[in-house]
């Protein structure tokens, strides 16, 4: 039985750990991705300046600076994850078992915040998500007066690519939440 | 100045007029709601010349001619559906700082909540600071 169960673990670690590493990588992109907007947005005229920012807020439900703090402490987070893994492969693979006890509990503690907050965090990036889906559609509606020829090419063109890039995310972050439950389940 | 001169900055200012047409200074009439918006852009024709050596007139000139054609806003027209008369048109200078205030407060903000409507809302505090545990 032990036996087992040390075999299911030794095959479900390494998938885990990529997999918690990437959503580290893709948060961090996030991060990056909202920084380039705000900072974009400084060269944008004044008085736009305050609609644009208003508008990504009621669309995306937070400001830019708190999705940067947001994306970079999921980033942390799956770092935390993934490294706390990694130690319990480790032991498993030095046939250290006594010392999987205590990385059980030290994946369980750093995994926990995500696990409590899972569904409003993917509630959030989802409506992300979205509004960088129906990006393209809302550039037709503003007239060429308020909206350069540039900013509307990377409205039609980028946007969809971010969207995209958030949807991946939000499903790492299903198969993650799957993927640890089943390893905390291995304890 | 010589005759050939004059004629030739005749011919450069013809030529920056052929460019910049009426549709260039008026822009594309902007419906939203209660409201027609004009925006009127300026045209800025320079012409500059240089040089020229004392002679018989019809002889020879010397030097160089320059032009040049910029186009910039400078007023929004607003026209208020069902209101008749002058008092249904108005005229916002977008040269300025004193009118820029008036502008943002009544043309920028129906204009951008028209064009970017947003039905969201930002998340409520208490799931933000749920956010904050990740």
């Amino acid at each position: 039985m032990e036996g087992e169960k040390y075999e299911k673990l030794s095959q479900l670690l390494p998938d885990t750990i990529k997999l918690c590493s990437e959503i580290a990588d893709g948060a961090k992109q996030l991060s990056e991705g909202v920084r380039n907007f705000k900072e974009g947005l400084k060269k944008k005229p004044f008085f736009v300046r305050p609609f644009v920012t208003r508008d990504f807020e009621s669309g995306t439900g937070l400001k830019a600076d708190e999705w940067i703090d947001l994306a970079e402490r999921t980033s942390r987070r799956f770092q935390s994850i993934a490294d706390a893994l990694q130690k319990a492969q480790e032991h498993l693979s030095a046939s250290e078992k006594e010392k999987l006890t205590e990385d059980f509990v030290n994946i369980k503690t750093v995994a926990k915040p995500f696990l409590d907050n899972y569904d409003l965090l993917i509630e959030t990036l989802s409506r992300f998500q979205k509004y960088m889906a129906e990006a393209p559609e809302r550039a037709k509606s503003i007239p060429k007066t308020f909206l350069s020829e540039e900013d509307r090419k990377m409205m039609v063109e980028e946007s969809p690519k971010a969207a995209e890039g958030i949807k991946k995310l939000v499903k790492a972050l299903d198969e993650a939440k799957t993927k640890i439950l089943e390893v905390e389940s291995l304890k | 100045m010589s005759q050939k001169m004059i004629e030739s900055l005749r011919a450069v200012t013809d030529e920056i007029k052929k460019m910049l047409t009426v549709k260039a200074a008026v822009g594309e009439p902007i419906e939203i709601e209660d409201k027609v918006l004009i925006p009127i852009f300026g045209i800025g024709v320079g012409v500059g010349g240089g040089g020229g050596f004392p002679g018989k007139e019809e002889e020879s000139w010397g030097g160089g001619l320059g032009g040049g054609g910029g186009v910039s806003p400078i007023a929004l027209i607003a026209v208020f559906k069902g209101v008749p008369g002058p008092e249904g048109v108005k005229i916002y200078s977008l040269k300025g700082p004193s009118t820029i205030a008036q502008i943002i407060s009544q043309v920028v903000p129906s204009l951008l909540e028209k064009f970017m409507p947003s039905k969201g809302k930002p998340l409520p505090e208490e799931k933000k600071e749920k956010l904050k545990e990740i």
